[in-house]
């Protein structure tokens, strides 16, 4: 219930909107019952006065079906206008609410570690959350504001039939879609565990089609594929069913009460207790009335889906909240980029368990190049995640000083950390906007020419003379391919213009065919100029090229020096940088 | 996220046209769901005769309550039955589909293992998934609700008419006239708004993967310090959708905004003129009611088919790729040779083996090898120097290489691939485990292997150990891709599979991430011990691999440049030595 109401206050301040909307869908539906109950009592007036041979005045029921036929079509147009607005409007909401959240969120909050799946269930929430408004809010208050008027009118005719044409629309409106929704819940979770377990089996059928052929399993496997398809299949008939069991069972409650309310009015009618033309009316009047909650059961069964939505979102939101208060980023002191000195000192680090390092101490001076070795699971990218000041520091400090002034990277402004130190991953993500777009992110205000030598600096010359849009070429999903190798390049070319003091990086030749590898690595040679440099590599070439090696294992640095030195020292060192 | 073009008229004629093939399995069922709902139409329309009957004799023959009941039971009989017919319809349409995606999606898979491995490299395997899981399932709608819908909205009018027109052909001819309308205007209004409303998706799904792919790059942005200025971008790129979908809703709404307006002024222009007749005594009132009753049921099916457009449009997307994966063409008869005894091999030999992948000239060449029956050979060379492609063509994987191969100076045939695959036990690079216990993960190289035989594979592959301190042990179940194991443990995991097979080969694509040292050892231990008594060929990319090998094979652009042992190798100032210092070389000549 919480829930509902903060994403009741999420629609606060479109209130407007969304009540004209909500307005004008019952104006919609209250025309449209109009015109069914108006038509029933002209034909039976019409009838009647035939028979009767009288006059009547049928100009104005005539004129008033014509009017509420035009009025239902048109205020429905103008309802989808209103209401799609609205969503939109909201839509935008909750993006901006989201981004902001989860920038406010440290890293590890985040468990960006696996970002893909976070991602993955963000847009499945946010997508199910747009969606609030339109599918749930929308027909409850339709259905909230139409109810009453409806029976209002009912009643004045008769009570009794009243009466039962609310029964049925409780019935078809609440009951049946509230059990079917919470039959389709305890449903919905198998149903997602057997769709991803399908998914996986698909997905290892396919990776792994060259081993079962080795093997001899492809049938063995296919059969398994097929046996889980059938279970899914299986699970989803069970909702199936539910659904056309709600709808034979709507049509059933629909067409009883209109004959119970028949069976109600015939003896009246009988009895000249009521005029005989209005049993047509009101017949027709109950079977239109049911459109007020048309929408209602799809909005039982959806409600739950976004409130877990809204909940996982939400959580994420007082997570931020939360961090925001211990928040300690104050000092803003602008440091002297070229004699900028880095200490770690005793830091330690671990997952929730798992020590990841420990005790690790050393230091970067100012323009050093130092790399990081060891194997995996040695701690290496951990201590890359400290660097960035995106992590929280358990145990230990990150110290950053120049020939004054000394800080503690993580009681630094965000400003004041990225001038100092930039961060490089080795999957570098190349945003959907243009070539421009991407470089501007590292230095909002370089000029065409500065990106322009960003990019010949770091490599990318040939390929950016072959594009025809230049700077304005769209890079990304929905853009142009860009390579493991120029990704990496282009992440130089940020660097280049964003020129902070020390630069961090993951492994940036790893992966790479020589060709590419050749080029990232003049693209670094570059960037090592200017600045102060630790990055983690087993590549001989980079190594040779760096001023001091420190080897991590198991968490501990184990030995530091020269690579010469450490590879005539240490077999095991040798081994580890040497690989083809 | 790609954004598809939709089909074109004609493809999307072929496209439904391999659905309705496709159907084929749960055809009954569908044409039975079909008689179902027609039922429950005819039905309906007996009970607007009973109803109307009976409130005119209420009305105007001024009958008591007793008088009409033998028009009120059976009104109640129909009902009861409406309601079931409608609920089994839609039962039977979904079982139907349901039905028919399973018979697609095998039928999909084993197409798919026939074209193998290549073809679905090829075409991305993120996509290929994508088709055998999210795909069929779009189909669920196109079969459960559209195809059902298509045949209501000509049976029901139909059964209307026919109804209507010996009561009062004036009434039925105001709907065969007004009829025709609605799908005109559809079209009329419907084809320009229909590419409105595919701009508006392709804009929403836009929107939609801007805000993701920033989220997805998050990280980057706090590192640039770009969130603020990223966040005014978002609101106002959201706000810029907006504008931009609105007005072109304004349009894509026409088209039902014609549609509902066409309905209900032909259902009121029905009342009104029904209603001057019955005024003027030409129509009698049970007749005119039983038209208001109809009139709007008349158009619903119609309606209700503009509705399923989407459900429609989905299946026909899907169905695209489907025809593009059954009508691939296999280039080689897939051999389905009884499986014999896995004979001995002595000696494999390489006689001229060349292989070049189409469209490329990328492959190997002028391959000319003599195999042991036992040793450890390391294959060693730059990434693109031709590894992977000589082992693939040892797998048999490239059937067209197979003339350059004899066993047993017999040589290799598309009959006795199979033979061949089944002396060789496999490790790829990133070995698949697949989404089931550790236990059956190992059995999928001997499917009756006794617990005795596993733990001996796993304690050979030095796995047994890490397996006993699970909680479930060989039972434990293992995550998609082998989730929640480290590289290490994934990597012995596989050597026991490969183990546990006791194929007199062993092929190993040495991983190139850096295992823990422990995993590292323990690997290169155990096969360097079933390399004494087995033939085992590696792609070496670590140090102390070659160190121990028997054989090193030097390749180079698809050749084999040099061959030897370490302690040769290392010495002459050849390929190998070249390709040790390669990089570093490489840097210093700049």
């Amino acid at each position: 219930m919480t829930n509902f109401i903060r994403l009741l206050k999420l629609c606060r301040t479109h209130y407007k909107a969304m009540l004209l909307g909500t307005l004008l869908a019952t104006l919609t539906v209250l025309a449209n019952v109009g015109l069914l109950a108006i038509s029933g009592w002209f034909l039976a007036s019409m009838a009647a006065a035939g028979i009767a041979g009288v006059q009547m005045n049928y100009f104005t029921p005539a004129g008033t079906i014509r009017f509420l036929a035009i009025v239902r079509t048109a205020s429905r147009y103008g309802e989808r206008l209103v209401t799609h607005n609205a969503t939109f409007l909201l839509l935008s909401e909750i993006r901006v609410k989201m981004f902001a959240t989860l920038s406010a969120l440290n890293n590890h909050d985040l468990a960006m570690s696996r970002s893909a799946d976070l991602v993955n269930r963000l847009q499945n929430d946010v997508d199910a959350l747009d969606k609030f408004y339109l599918n749930i809010l929308l027909p409850m208050l339709v259905a909230l504001f139409s109810v009453p008027v409806i029976m209002l009118f009912m009643s004045a005719y008769n009570a009794n039939v009243a009466l039962i044409c609310f029964m049925g629309i409780l019935c078809i409106g609440v009951i049946i879609p509230a059990l079917l929704s919470i039959k389709l819940n305890k449903n919905s979770h198998k149903e997602t565990q057997l769709s991803a377990q399908l998914r996986a089996e698909l997905s290892d059928t396919l990776t792994g089609l060259r081993e079962l052929s080795i093997y001899q399993a492809r049938n063995q496997q296919l059969n398994k594929c097929d046996n889980l398809s059938e279970q899914y299949n299986q699970q989803l008939f069970i909702r199936h069913k539910a659904l056309a069991n709600a709808d034979g069972l709507s049509l059933l409650i629909v067409q009883l009460a209109m004959l119970a309310s028949m069976v109600t009015l015939i003896p009246l009618v009988y009895t000249n207790s009521m005029v005989n033309v209005e049993l047509a009316m009101l017949c027709l009047f109950v079977l239109a009335s049911f459109e007020s909650v048309l929408q209602l059961p799809n909005a039982f069964i959806e409600l739950p889906n976004v409130l877990k939505a809204a909940q996982r979102l939400f959580s994420l939101e007082d997570k931020a909240l939360a961090s925001k208060h211990n928040h300690t980023q104050t000092i803003d002191t602008a440091f002297d980029k070229n004699n900028i000195t880095i200490n770690l000192k005793n830091i330690r680090y671990q997952y929730d368990e798992q020590i990841a390092v420990d005790n690790v101490n050393f230091s970067l001076k100012p323009k050093q190049k130092v790399a990081m070795v060891g194997t995996s699971g040695s701690g290496k990218t951990t201590l890359v995640n400290l660097l960035t000041g995106l992590w929280p520091l358990q145990q230990g400090q990150i110290l950053i000083s120049d020939e004054t002034n000394t800080a503690q990277l993580h009681s630094l402004t965000n400003n004041a950390r990225a001038d100092i130190i930039n961060v490089l991953a080795q999957q570098h993500h190349i945003f959907d906007g243009t070539l421009k777009d991407n470089l501007r992110y590292s230095a909002p205000k370089a000029t065409n020419d500065e990106m322009r030598h960003a990019l010949s600096l770091a490599q990318l010359q040939p390929w950016f003379e072959n594009l025809d849009e230049g700077l304005n070429t769209r890079l990304g999903t929905a853009g142009r391919k860009v390579s493991q190798g120029q990704s990496r390049r282009i992440a130089m070319a940020q660097a280049l213009l964003k020129a902070p003091a020390v630069l961090v990086l993951d492994e940036p030749t790893e992966g790479l065919d020589n060709q590419s590898k050749q080029s990232v690595m003049q693209a670094i040679m570059q960037v090592m100029n200017n600045a102060t440099v630790l990055t983690i590599t087993h590549d001989p070439a980079l190594l040779r090229h760096m001023d001091h090696i420190v080897w991590l294992e198991n968490g501990h640095v184990i030995a530091q020096g020269s690579h010469q030195e450490l590879s005539e020292k240490f077999d095991d060192y040798l081994a580890l940088t040497t690989q083809f | 996220m790609t954004i598809k073009s939709r089909p074109t008229r004609a493809q999307q004629q072929s496209l439904r046209a391999f659905l309705k093939q496709h159907s084929q399995p749960a055809a009954t069922w569908l044409k039975l769901s079909i008689a179902l709902g027609t039922c429950n139409a005819i039905l309906m329309i007996a009970a607007a005769y009973l109803l109307a009957q009976a409130v005119h004799n209420v009305m105007f023959e001024h009958q008591r309550l007793e008088q009409v009941t033998y028009l009120l039971w059976p009104l109640a009989g129909i009902i009861i039955l409406r309601a079931l017919f409608i609920a089994l319809s839609e039962r039977i349409s979904a079982y139907a589909a349901l039905k028919i995606k399973s018979a697609l999606r095998q039928s999909l898979l084993s197409k798919l293992m026939m074209l193998g491995p290549h073809y679905i490299e090829k075409h991305g395997q993120g996509a290929t998934l994508n088709v055998l899981h999210d795909g069929v399932e779009a189909l669920h709608d196109y079969y459960a609700k559209y195809l059902p819908a298509v045949a209501y909205s000509a049976l029901i009018p139909l059964a209307i008419l026919v109804v209507i027109f010996p009561t009062d052909y004036k009434a039925g001819l105001i709907f065969l006239l007004t009829a025709p309308l609605i799908p005109f205007f559809m079209i009329l209004v419907g084809s320009k708004a229909e590419t409105l409303n595919q701009q508006r998706w392709q804009q929403l799904a836009l929107l939609s993967n801007y805000f993701f792919d920033r989220v997805q790059g998050l990280t980057q942005l706090k590192l640039f310090n770009a969130t603020r200025t990223e966040l005014k971008h978002i609101a106002k790129i959201s706000d810029d959708f907006r504008h931009a979908t609105l007005s072109v809703l304004k349009i894509a709404f026409l088209s039902s905004f014609a549609l509902e307006f066409l309905a209900t002024i032909s259902v009121a222009l029905v009342a009104v003129i029904i209603g001057f007749r019955l005024f003027f005594g030409t129509l009698d009132f049970a007749t005119g009611f039983v038209v208001l009753l109809l009139a709007p049921e008349f158009y619903l099916p119609l309606r209700q088919l503009g509705s399923h457009y989407h459900a429609r449009l989905q299946g026909i997307s899907a169905a695209a790729d489907m025809v593009d994966i059954l009508n691939a063409s296999v280039d080689t008869q897939e051999q389905q040779a009884p499986l014999n005894d896995s004979k001995n091999i002595n000696r494999i030999t390489l006689t001229d083996l060349n292989f070049t992948y189409p469209n490329s000239n990328e492959g190997i060449k002028n391959i000319n090898l003599t195999l042991p029956d036992k040793g450890l050979i390391a294959i060693v060379g730059a990434s693109g120097s031709g590894k992977s492609t000589l082992f693939d063509c040892l797998l048999g994987f490239h059937p067209q290489a197979i003339n350059g191969i004899s066993i047993n100076d017999q040589p290799l045939t598309a009959q006795n691939i199979s033979e061949l695959q089944n002396s060789v036990a496999w490790i790829p690079q990133k070995p698949t485990l697949f989404y089931q216990s550790i236990g059956d993960n190992l059995k999928i190289a001997d499917p009756e292997a006794t617990q005795q035989q596993l733990e001996y594979a796993a304690q050979q592959a030095g796995a047994l150990e890490f397996i006993s301190t699970l909680k479930n042990g060989f039972n434990t179940l293992i995550g998609e891709q082998g989730e929640g194991l480290s590289g290490g443990q994934k990597q012995r995991i596989a050597l026991a599979r490969a183990f546990l097979k006791q194929a007199p080969i062993l092929m190993l694509d040495e991983p190139t991430a850096h295992l823990d040292s422990h995993s590292e050892h323990v690997i290169q231990n155990a096969i360097k011990a079933y390399a004494k008594n087995n033939l085992v060929l590696v792609i070496a990319h670590r140090l102390n691999t070659v160190k121990h090998a028997d054989n090193i094979i030097v390749m180079h652009n698809g050749e084999i440049t040099e061959q030897g042992k370490y302690s040769q190798l290392a010495q002459q100032n050849g390929a190998f030595t070249a390709l040790l210092n390669s990089s570093v070389e490489r840097v210093h000549n700049d």
